[in-house]
């Protein structure tokens, strides 16, 4: 039987990019969700358009809080794998079957894309060849996983693992970061994780939302407080 | 007690906010929390007017030289446990609102679906 893949983004003021990402997932056959994150450029009006299955934020929360209504979208969706995207064009559908085919080999929960194995990683920006390494490296040491990126926002998750921790991501106290902090709560809960090399491609136009030092302490800052947290402690 | 011209504004002063919580306790604008907060510092700036000598006791017992000090000392701590209070007010209601967003995004997700 084959696999039913369903892909999953998040966007804030995308118009630019959105059509070709939308495009692309389409021509490859899988079904789509955009969470639009308060966007005010039309993104979601392209988005529907094209065929993709929106839902809106009334207002911008944040892209971590975007990924956790994708998630909550997808439990409900019939399919068996939930791909994870960026909806700037960075990443590549066509990589989507390696996900795919990893996660069929190993069993594994979770395939997280990892930058740093694909062949372009040497034209990475400074900030993240410098950072990226060392918080993987922490959460390494917290989680007993074995990644080379924590951080890569391409990712897949079985479906019947992922609504096994539905709960976990309601608690999630620093959606913001994460990251982080879901790979804590799913290796506490027992998950697995695997990897594949991907390539990213250069954004178009435009740039991360996201300021590089606010990000690296609000990750120090979420693993602080999901250690500290009760739900974290208990949860098995 | 001895009434001087500043003595006798804070004192006015004090009263006149202690009727104006009032009022707006009537017109129930203003929560039973906040309200017991600015009536008990109101009540007790209008206090310490009235009896100006129970602050120079006050300071003695706190062991500073001049009232002032004691005063600001005070007003800093009173300050430093409202910003606490209102940014762990804030903190809990950004994550109110963002549920209600979420739900809200979903709502409408799962009617657009069945529609």
């Amino acid at each position: 039987m084959a696999v039913r893949v369903l892909v999953t983004l998040t966007a804030l003021n995308e118009a630019t990019h959105i059509a070709s990402v939308i495009n692309a997932i389409r021509r490859d056959g899988y079904q789509c969700i955009l969470v639009d994150d308060g966007s005010s450029d039309g993104t979601h009006k392209i988005s529907a358009s094209l065929g993709a299955q929106v839902i809106r934020h009334a207002i911008n929360l944040g892209q971590g809080h975007a990924v956790l209504t994708s998630f909550k979208a997808a439990l409900e969706e019939d399919c068996d794998i939930i791909i994870e995207m960026d909806a700037d064009g960075q990443h590549d559908s066509s990589q989507i079957p390696l996900f795919v085919e990893r996660m069929q080999e190993t069993g594994a929960d979770i395939v997280v894309g990892s930058r740093i194995l694909g062949s372009n990683y040497a034209n990475a920006p400074f900030f993240r060849k410098t950072f990226l390494p060392h918080f993987t490296w922490i959460i390494n040491r917290l989680t007993g996983y074995r990644m080379t990126d924590a951080m890569c926002g391409f990712r897949a998750f079985r479906k019947e693992s992922l609504a096994k921790v539905e709960g976990v991501l309601d608690k999630m106290l620093e959606p913001q970061y994460g990251a982080a902090e879901m790979f804590l709560r799913f290796a506490r809960a027992g998950l697995t994780v695997e990897e594949v090399p991907i390539d990213l491609k250069e954004r178009a136009s435009g740039g991360s939302h996201k300021g590089l030092v606010r990000y690296g302490v609000g990750v120090l800052r979420a693993i602080v407080r999901v250690l500290a947290d009760k739900s974290y402690r208990h949860l098995r | 007690m001895k009434l001087t011209i500043i003595t006798a504004f804070f004192s006015v002063f004090s009263a006149s906010m202690i009727i104006y919580i009032f009022s707006r306790i009537k017109r129930e604008t203003i929560g039973f929390r906040s309200a017991l907060v600015w009536l008990s510092l109101w009540l007790g700036i209008g206090f310490f007017s009235i009896f100006p000598g129970l602050l120079d006791w006050a300071t003695r017992v706190a062991q500073m030289e001049l009232r002032i000090f004691f005063v600001l000392l005070v007003a800093v701590f009173i300050l430093f446990a409202i910003v606490f209070n209102l940014s762990s007010r804030l903190d809990r209601m950004q994550r109110n609102l963002e549920r209600v967003v979420q739900e809200l995004a979903m709502t409408n997700y799962r009617q657009n679906r069945r529609g």
